[in-house]
């Protein structure tokens, strides 16, 4: 706790990975197929580390979590092609309403564990009843085409690469605002409710405050995910945000690791890469990934992120190198 | 006498066809130790819940320094002055010593996501200090990275105190502080109770070990049955025919 959050998170490893990530699309500049996959990858990543702190960190089974990625997505659609809003303010706004759902939402936080699950479900349902049938405003199930490209200062980020980072900026700025929140006195409550909600609430933490904000904060980085993912594709229509989404997102979090931020990015990119290696399966993609998720739990119980910390510790580090002595 | 701090008026509980607590008046005056003792199932624990919070009261008022919090949630009472500590300590297993204070430094300063993200996190440095000083006072490790779990048993009692103690509560209710601690450990305790009675707090204490509620408490409430059948200092209590027969049984008192 004495160590800053940013020192904690500027770590080699840390290091590593965001300069690997930044030079990536110099490897690829052929391959707009690839660098496609990787900016859906990253739109899915975003929602994974939102369904983290929600339920990995906060414990709130979100299993409507998709309609809110289709708020976002849906005002960021309507706002750039009806009334011709630049993307940034139709960033925001997607945040917003995305934000504004989940206030609507947050009475069922007074339910717990699968009552909330299942009453969260629903409320996902019925978002995605709404993208299919208020066709005054959705276009239903057609949805919406000819979504402009985001335009940052002028310039229209046509091209996957530019695309790319827009969507690098974005997650690496959503990880720092999670990890920023983990490693401060909201993020030690957070662990604490988790572990004994009880005693936190005699020792004076407001348990349902910090629900209603992990609701909120999770909802409104789906809005900007649903944004992102709208302008990145230029069209958005209703099965992209319904519950085999949810559940997709679901299987991230834990595929990569309850409570690891890093296995949630991981997480994201694998089953984005089951789901479109299996697509031309058609219908039979869903056995081949189920069967896969399956040996993935009963071999991998603590997610890609533990086998890691598993294989990590099993190497003879010399002391110098040894990892996470620095940390705390 | 000064205006009790905790002031209980006909306070029930009723659970599906059982009266946990029934009709209870109780007052404890400030700086007081008191106990509150009475057989198993006799609405003790109950009764705390009650003034904590945790269950809504079926009926009766309980007002906390003159003020009546008796719809509170839990967490408002923690900031309005009230501490507790469980039968078995309710610590969080996987959190350092340091955190698991840190957490009731929330009634001051209640921790929120902007504050966190935009918030340099001001008196840092102090609550710092003031865990230190807690766990120093609490005579338990000062090395910040253990985990709460790793303490052992009598340790992680007194952590719960420590998170109690560094919300800087005016009345602190401990239920049963000494049960499953050994001789010296006992001893110990009743210092420790003595301390934190000498900064001001009022303590209630459960407990069933007479020894320490007879030499430490001023005054002593006795439930049966979640009624209070009796009230008064140590040697009253201990003569009251009431408690020897419901409470001590016969033969008992000898024991005393």
């Amino acid at each position: 706790m004495t160590v800053s959050w940013f020192a904690r998170f500027w770590t080699m490893r840390a290091a590593i990975a965001v300069v690997a990530l930044a030079v990536l699309p110099f490897f690829l500049r052929d391959n707009a197929y690839v660098l496609f996959q990787l900016n859906t990858i990253a739109v899915f990543a975003m929602l994974a580390l939102g369904l983290q702190l929600a339920f990995g960190y906060g414990g709130i089974l979100q299993l409507g979590y998709a309609g809110f990625f289709g708020l976002g997505a849906y005002t960021s659609a309507l706002l750039t092609t009806r009334a011709d809003w630049p993307f940034p303010a139709a960033f925001a706004a997607a945040m917003l309403v995305a934000a504004a759902g989940a206030v609507v939402m947050s009475p069922i936080l007074r339910l717990r564990d699968v009552n909330f699950a299942m009453a969260a479900f629903v409320f996902g349902l019925i978002l995605e009843l709404v993208y299919n049938q208020w066709s005054a405003v959705t276009n239903g199930p057609i949805g919406f085409r000819g979504i402009p490209p985001p335009t940052l200062f002028g310039v229209s980020l046509v091209q996957p690469e530019h695309l790319y980072y827009l969507l690098f900026v974005a997650l690496l700025g959503e990880y720092l605002l999670i990890f920023r929140l983990l490693h401060s006195p909201f993020g030690t409550a957070l662990r604490a409710m988790r572990e004994n909600e009880t005693a936190c609430r005699t020792s004076g933490v407001d348990v349902t405050r910090i629900r209603v904000t992990l609701l909120l904060v999770s909802s409104a980085i789906a809005g900007a995910a649903g944004s992102l993912l709208a302008g990145m594709n230029g069209f958005v229509s209703p099965p992209t945000f319904g519950w085999s989404t949810s559940i997709a997102v679901l299987m991230m979090v834990v595929l990569g690791g309850v409570r690891s931020l890093p296995g949630a990015i991981v997480g994201a990119a694998v089953i984005r890469i089951i789901i479109e290696r299996t697509s031309v399966l058609g219908q039979h993609s869903n056995i081949v990934f189920g069967v896969a998720l399956v040996l993935c739990m009963a071999f991998l119980p603590e997610g890609l992120a533990g086998l890691a910390r598993r294989i990590v510790t099993a190497i003879p580090w010399p002391a110098r190198l040894k990892p996470g002595t620095v940390a705390s | 006498m000064s205006r009790p701090v905790v002031e209980i008026e006909g306070v029930s509980k009723r659970f599906a066809g059982l009266t946990a607590v029934d009709g209870v008046d109780l007052g404890v005056a400030p700086g007081e130790i008191r106990g509150i003792v009475g057989p198993n199932g006799a609405g003790k624990t109950t009764l705390f819940n009650l003034i904590s919070g945790l269950y809504p009261v079926s009926a009766g008022r309980i007002r906390l320094k003159g003020v009546e919090i008796t719809g509170q949630s839990p967490h408002a009472r923690a900031a309005a002055g009230l501490g507790r500590t469980y039968q078995t300590p309710q610590i969080f297993p996987e959190l350092t010593l340091f955190d698991n204070v840190a957490v009731g430094l929330a009634c001051r300063r209640p921790p929120t996501a902007r504050g966190a993200v935009f918030g340099r996190h001001a008196g840092w440095r102090d609550a710092l200090r003031e865990v230190a000083d807690v766990l120093g006072f609490l005579r338990l490790p000062t090395d910040l990275a253990l985990l709460g779990g790793a303490l052992p048993f009598g340790e992680q009692k007194r952590l719960e105190i420590a998170r109690a103690l560094v919300s800087g509560p005016e009345v602190l209710l401990l239920d049963e502080p000494a049960a499953g601690l050994n001789r010296a450990e006992i001893e110990a305790l009743m210092a420790l109770i003595g301390h934190i009675r000498e900064r001001g707090v009022t303590v209630c204490l459960i407990e069933h070990n007479m020894r320490v509620v007879m030499s430490l408490c001023d005054r002593i409430s006795v439930l049966d049955f979640g009624r209070k059948i009796a009230e008064g200092s140590p040697d009253e209590v201990r003569r009251d025919p009431l408690v020897i027969k419901a409470y001590l049984g016969t033969g008992a008192d000898a024991r005393l």
